[in-house]
């Protein structure tokens, strides 16, 4: 039960950083609808005062985006958004990182200290260069949604585990029950033959109780009395 | 009146059924609340985030809308706005579906609902038109289809983890006390006071067990004083009575094996990963080096190992076992480079070598012939469940703690079922060096049975190729080639080990009711590369299923002739070599397959790409299987025209 609740929490995971991703690319579209209509004006990129827009859009839309980058294959940051105001001291790291992924595919995923990020690769500008656009979400408030989702399994974990034992610890006591009575004919004829002075005996013998008896003769060094008992 | 040891012994397999039952039972029941409630639990935090999704492209939408609105024209007149609308909704799995309304009208709209819409839109610019979405609500479902699969999966692993440990529990509490506790009373009533029971616990047994043995100890120190005066009689030194029991080994093996399968879904995956400096083969090939080293590594001290724990004793085997394959997992998780990860895995088979070897030697001493016989029953049960439990769990948890964590976790549970059989075990199991020196056997002799060799070649060897080339090495990488995670590889891969327990009592109730063993053992070996050549052009998850799923049939129904088989054709050997060493030799040449099959394999793929690697492979598994044929249908044809002559 535990490794199933522990299992479906990654999965958990897994699906919520997938869908923030799928929802990073909504927002690329949005991006890069308006800087292909830019350049379809002739406009400077890097001028583009509607993309400050967009990017103000796009964070008012979802409170849990820190900072959205938009940068070109060679480095270049050409428009940005900044939630905190605070200017990000490691953005160019960022951005290093973020164009040796995209090396690898169109959609990367970057994890730094205070930050998850959803990068996607958006167009190609006339001359030849890669834009891409890196939205990086609030790692706090992922993290605050997942302790709610933890703890929630955990109890439901709990609520579960705890009749079931009650319920199986009842059963197993009724499945035992018949055992239980031979087990304790086996320890009273025992206790009878070898504890209590080694000649007691029982209420009531059974065959058992007769190779008791046998057995303490032996061991006694006598030839075995059972029989007569018996008689 | 009835005698109560009889009684509780007669009461055990009634016992166990319902005990086995009723965990089953309440754990079944169990994850299946518990899973019902995460998916709803999921399904409610994951709503809000798709409905932010759909919200925002729905925004987008609207402002593409607003800007034909506010430039004043008729969106009647704007070309493929239908399309556009469709396209979108195409484009986001989450929306079901996109209408541009006019009041109330359907105006543009990409299909007809019969719901009411999820959101609506107000576009700028006009008041009359709404945008509306309605979201697809099974979206969240089919998100977490993979979850539902990995609970299957999870129960499955359960309900295999209840067999292994309702049997251990009822084996160490009560079945295994009992019959002890039966054996020292026999032993008592021969007179035969040599040994005592000890046992640990409060129930009747152990404290019966115990009362019985101080008597025998206090006579015996009595005796030990009359002996000073020269009076001695039967009783020497008293020593614990110790009896082998399956139970000993069903844990510790359990977790050994399921430790080691944990990396067999995406081992040649975290290979191609981890990556190399040589170059003098190619990348391919190199893949199945690891696979290759722990099998050769097997094959090569299997039987050295039988004796080993033969001199040494199986608890010491196994123990020293263990440092070779904690090793092997450790230096697998830190490896940089293809060669340590088959230095690692080959550390490992050394050590699975001993460690498997030494539990069947185990189970075979066992002193009472019928609990021997259905040990080693219990053993090929232990060895194929906690293969199918390590697949599954190891490739559900490599998607999250990644290869190095499962590869040190794997180390862990070594360790564990290490300090589990340092507990268990016996230690006095080993026979006498006289005894084992005497027991040699003339594989020659057996090897020039011509038929045999042929059944080897063209069969056995086969069989173990197509195993490990196919199964353990295309299926991870051609699947992850296909764009499944290592968990669905993982319960691909768990199709043939359940289909060969599951198949395996029907195939030994065919080959025994009258089957000709030949003939099953023929097509069995043809049908296992029938699939692999019918299916090797559709690249989809369906159609490896498929392809695992005839030769997981194919192999259970040969299972049980192939012995037979081997013994009807090398009966004239049986006499002088005995049965087991001839079956001794087919499983140790059988593992030559295991060895080639990866490699075979990784060099296909190199030369040919997987489809035709798998077709190849295909074609040679069933045409072994017509040259098996072949021959033998040549020699009944000159044995009949000797006849007639």
């Amino acid at each position: 039960m535990g490794v199933l609740v522990f299992l479906s929490y990654f999965k958990y995971l897994n699906l919520v950083e997938e869908f923030t991703s799928s929802q990073a690319a909504a927002f690329s579209a949005d991006l890069k609808q308006t800087a292909l209509k830019a350049e379809t004006l002739g406009l400077k990129l890097e001028n583009l005062e509607q993309f400050k827009e967009v990017l103000e859009r796009i964070a008012d839309k979802e409170d849990r985006i820190a900072t959205i980058l938009i940068f070109n294959s060679r480095g270049k940051i050409i428009s940005q958004f900044d939630r905190n105001q605070t200017g990000l001291t490691y953005e160019k790291d960022i951005v290093a990182s973020s164009i040796m992924k995209s090396k690898a595919g169109n959609t990367w995923t970057l994890f730094t200290e205070k930050n998850v990020g959803f990068g996607r690769y958006l167009f190609t500008d006339m001359i030849g260069t890669k834009i891409f656009g890196l939205f990086l979400y609030d790692r706090e408030a992922f993290q605050s949604e997942n302790k709610v989702i933890k703890r929630d399994l955990i109890a439901l974990c709990l609520f579960v585990v705890g009749p079931s034992v009650f319920i199986l610890a009842l059963m197993i006591f009724l499945i035992f029950r018949p055992i239980q009575s031979a087990y304790n004919q086996i320890r009273e004829e025992t206790t009878s033959y070898f504890v209590d002075g080694i000649v007691g005996t029982p209420s009531q013998r059974s065959e058992y109780g007769e190779s008791m008896i046998e057995i303490r003769d032996l061991l006694q060094g006598r030839k075995s009395t059972s029989q007569d008992e018996v008689r | 009146m009835i005698n109560p040891l009889e009684a509780a012994n007669s009461e055990l397999p009634k016992l166990k059924r319902e005990l086995f039952g009723v965990i089953m039972l309440v754990v079944v029941a169990a994850t299946l609340v518990v899973s019902w409630k995460t998916l709803d639990l999921f399904e409610e935090k994951l709503n809000p985030l798709i409905t932010k999704k759909v919200s925002l492209i729905g925004e987008q939408i609207a402002d593409d809308l607003a800007l034909v609105a506010i430039n004043g024209i008729p969106f009647s007149r704007v070309p493929d706005l239908k399309k556009y609308l469709q396209t979108t909704a195409q484009q986001h799995p989450e929306i079901d579906h996109v209408a541009l309304y006019r009041n109330a009208d359907d105006l543009l709209a990409s299909g007809n609902p019969e719901r009411d819409f999820d959101l609506s839109f107000n576009i700028s610019g006009t008041d009359q038109f709404r945008l509306q979405i309605w979201i697809d609500q099974k979206f969240t479902q089919k998100s977490m289809e993979n979850i539902i699969f990995d609970i299957g999966v999870l129960i499955f692993v359960g309900f295999i983890l209840c067999i292994e440990i309702t049997l251990s529990l009822v084996a160490f509490n009560i079945t295994n006390p009992l019959s002890r506790f039966r054996l020292v009373l026999l032993r008592y009533q021969a007179g035969d006071f040599s040994r005592v029971l000890l046992l640990r616990g409060k129930d009747a047994i152990a404290s019966s067990s115990r009362v019985i043995a101080k008597a025998v100890n206090d006579r015996a120190r009595q005796e030990q004083g009359d002996k000073v005066v020269g009076q001695n009689k039967k009783f020497g030194s008293v020593k614990p009575l110790q009896q082998r029991s399956v139970a000993d080994v069903r844990i510790p093996l359990f977790i050994f094996v399921f430790a080691d399968e944990l990396q067999k879904s995406f081992m040649p995956v975290f290979v191609k990963e981890v990556g190399t400096s040589l170059t003098f083969l190619p990348l391919d090939v190199l893949l199945g080096l690891p696979i290759m080293a722990f099998m050769a590594m097997i094959a090569i001290f299997t039987p050295l190992a039988g004796r080993w724990s033969d001199a040494y004793g199986s608890k010491k085997i196994y123990l020293f076992g263990l440092i070779p394959a904690f090793s092997g997992h450790l230096v697998c998780g830190f490896a940089n480079d293809v060669v340590w990860i088959v230095f690692g895995r080959a550390l490992t088979g050394f050590g699975y070598a001993m460690i498997v070897i030494c539990c069947q030697g185990y189970i075979a001493g066992i002193s009472e012939s019928k609990e021997r016989a259905s040990g080693m029953a219990a053993f090929v049960g232990i060895l194929m469940s906690a293969s199918m439990a390590g697949i599954a769990i190891g490739g559900i948890l490599v998607e999250r703690i990644g290869f190095q964590n499962i590869f040190a976790l794997s180390a862990g549970l070594t360790l564990i079922a290490g300090l589990i059989a340092y507990s268990f075990f016996i230690s006095e199991d080993m026979k006498s060096r006289e005894g084992f020196a005497r027991e040699k056997t003339s594989f020659l002799k057996i090897l020039s049975n011509t038929k045999f060799l042929v059944t080897i070649l063209m069969s056995a060897i086969p069989a173990k190729i197509i195993l490990t080339g196919f199964i353990y090495f295309i299926i991870p990488l051609y699947l992850f080639s296909l764009g499944s995670s290592a968990a669905e590889t993982a319960r691909v891969m768990m199709i043939y080990p359940i289909l060969v327990i599951a198949l395996g009592p029907l195939s030994a109730w065919v080959a025994g009711h009258g089957a000709r063993t030949f003939k099953v053992l023929v097509f069995g070996c043809f049908f296992s590369g029938v699939g692999l050549i019918i299916f090797h052009q559709s690249q989809t998850v369906l159609a490896v299923i498929l392809m695992i799923f005839l030769m997981g049939v194919a192999h259970a129904f040969m299972k049980a002739p192939q012995i037979n088989f081997i013994m009807e054709i090398a009966e004239t050997e049986m006499p002088d070599q005995g049965r087991t060493a001839i079956l001794g030799l087919l499983r140790t040449l059988e593992r030559i397959g295991s060895v080639i099959g990866p490699l075979l394999a990784g060099a296909l793929v190199a030369f040919f790409g997987f489809s035709n690697a798998i077709l190849v492979i295909g074609c040679l598994i069933s045409g072994s299987a017509v040259a098996m044929l072949c021959y033998f249908a040549k020699l009944n044809l000159n044995a009949s025209t000797v006849d007639n002559d």
